[in-house]
């Protein structure tokens, strides 16, 4: 019962994470970079060390992301269900328990959501997109600073305190 | 000399101390104080006064102390007050300030030719690849796709997602947006297409058309989407290239990054 109040909890504080993103980016346009509900696919992937979760969350928070923006459905599902695979991958390899190892994951995963994503508006919505690499790196950086604390908020509302 | 013995020494201070208790006690009669009462006053006195004094610091400090405690807890309620009344006063000052831009919304209501309706923007965008507002308005009071959305100052987008309570609208700004414009001296008419943020661009005029900078833009009404003659912004330039179209950077009117309150403009007629 505990653990599925704490599954039920962590999955709603992960919901919340794009009604947020939608209230930050209003108010804070310059915080569009920050990708808060791939922050929360990728901590749950880790979390759960399931796949289930992974495209389940990814699944999710996707539809509600790109409902909530001009995006076409599915856009963000795709990419995060991705990401988040790439992130289950990595977690089979290396732990990804430390500060270092985690911002790594972070950064390497925001830059390689961005890449996806706009590789989907070229080749599936014929879009003519424009690689900015320094705004690529910013996001990356930006989004490893932000959910380094993000990680460590859920650590504490997941995993039960004897761990 | 006879040495006084012992009895005699006790009955002479018996004695004296008989006489100077009577002494006093006549000198209480003359309304002046007893002289032992004054030499136990005079021993006792520094010392009281001494006393007196270090307990009057103690009762002091204490005082001092409890009044502090007292004016610290009445300091901070004070600053809670202070705090609530402020944020009072923002809350009255913020109701005029909408009232205000309500009641100029409300006139430029009054003044369309169709019908439209005043919605609140309850967000941005959840991805940095759009330029989209969220509004609290949807269909059930007639909000529908394709439904232009417009501010005091300008043209704001249109409605691409619509549910029953709420509707995204894609800003005039956006890359993939595009509007059908004129321009109001040369009467030069192109398609707007959006630059990310408050620029955008006008494509399809020709280089023989003669265009100023500052010039209006307002909507052309052929794309069915924007009602003819609001405007858009103001030309920032021109630029002829060897092609057959001008380069022309415009300016977006509408304060797209402050928007709070804008009008969808319904697609029925006005009843």
């Amino acid at each position: 019962m505990v653990n599925f109040l704490r599954s039920f909890s962590v999955l709603l504080i992960i919901l919340l994470m794009v009604p947020l993103q939608v209230v930050l980016t209003w108010y804070f346009p310059r915080l569009a970079m920050l990708d808060l509900p791939m922050i929360a696919v990728i901590y749950l992937t880790i979390a759960k060390e399931s796949l289930f979760w992974t495209i389940f969350s990814g699944s999710a928070i996707g539809f509600l992301q790109d409902s909530l923006s001009l995006s076409a459905l599915g856009m963000n599902g795709f990419t995060k269900i991705s990401i988040g695979c790439l992130a289950y991958l990595a977690n089979s390899i290396f732990a990804i328990d430390r500060v270092m190892t985690r911002f790594g994951l972070l950064f390497i995963s925001s830059i390689l959501a961005t890449l996806l994503f706009l590789l989907l508006r070229i080749m599936v919505l014929n879009r003519n997109e424009v690689i900015e690499g320094g705004r690529l790196l910013m996001s990356g950086i930006v989004n490893a600073l932000v959910g380094l604390p993000l990680f460590y908020l859920f650590d504490k509302i997941v995993r039960p305190p004897n761990e | 000399m006879k040495q006084l013995s012992s009895k005699e020494l006790i009955l002479l201070i018996i004695a004296l101390f008989g006489h100077f208790v009577l002494i006093s006690t006549q000198a209480t009669r003359v309304q002046t104080t007893p002289l032992l009462r004054s030499w136990a006053m005079d021993v006792a006195s520094p010392m009281l006064k001494s006393l007196v004094g270090s307990l009057t610091s103690v009762s002091k400090i204490w005082h001092g102390y409890i009044d502090l405690r007292e004016a610290r807890q009445e300091n901070l309620l004070l600053k809670i007050k202070l705090a609530e009344y402020q944020q009072t006063l923002i809350s009255y000052e913020e109701k005029i300030k909408e009232l205000g831009r309500l009641h100029v919304l409300d006139e430029l209501q009054a003044n369309l030719e169709v019908p439209a309706i005043i919605a609140r923007v309850i967000g941005g965008d959840s991805s940095q690849w759009y330029n989209s507002r969220i509004i609290d308005q949807g269909l059930d009071v007639g909000v529908t796709k394709d439904c232009a959305v417009i501010s005091v100052d300008g043209v704001v987008g249109r409605v691409v997602h619509a549910s029953k309570k709420s509707a995204v609208v894609q800003l005039i700004t956006d890359a993939d947006s595009g509007a059908g414009v004129l321009l109001e001296t040369s009467r030069a008419q192109g398609v707007l297409k959006g630059g990310g943020k408050r620029e955008a661009s006008i494509d399809y005029i020709g280089t023989n058309e003669k265009v100023v900078a500052g010039e209006k833009v307002l909507t052309s009404g052929l794309d069915q989407i924007y009602p003819k003659g609001l405007l858009v912004g103001y030309v920032v330039s021109a630029v002829p290239t060897k092609q057959i179209f001008q380069n022309v950077e415009i300016t977006i009117a509408a304060n797209i990054q402050k928007l709070e309150e804008v009008l969808v403009l319904k697609k029925e007629p006005r009843s």
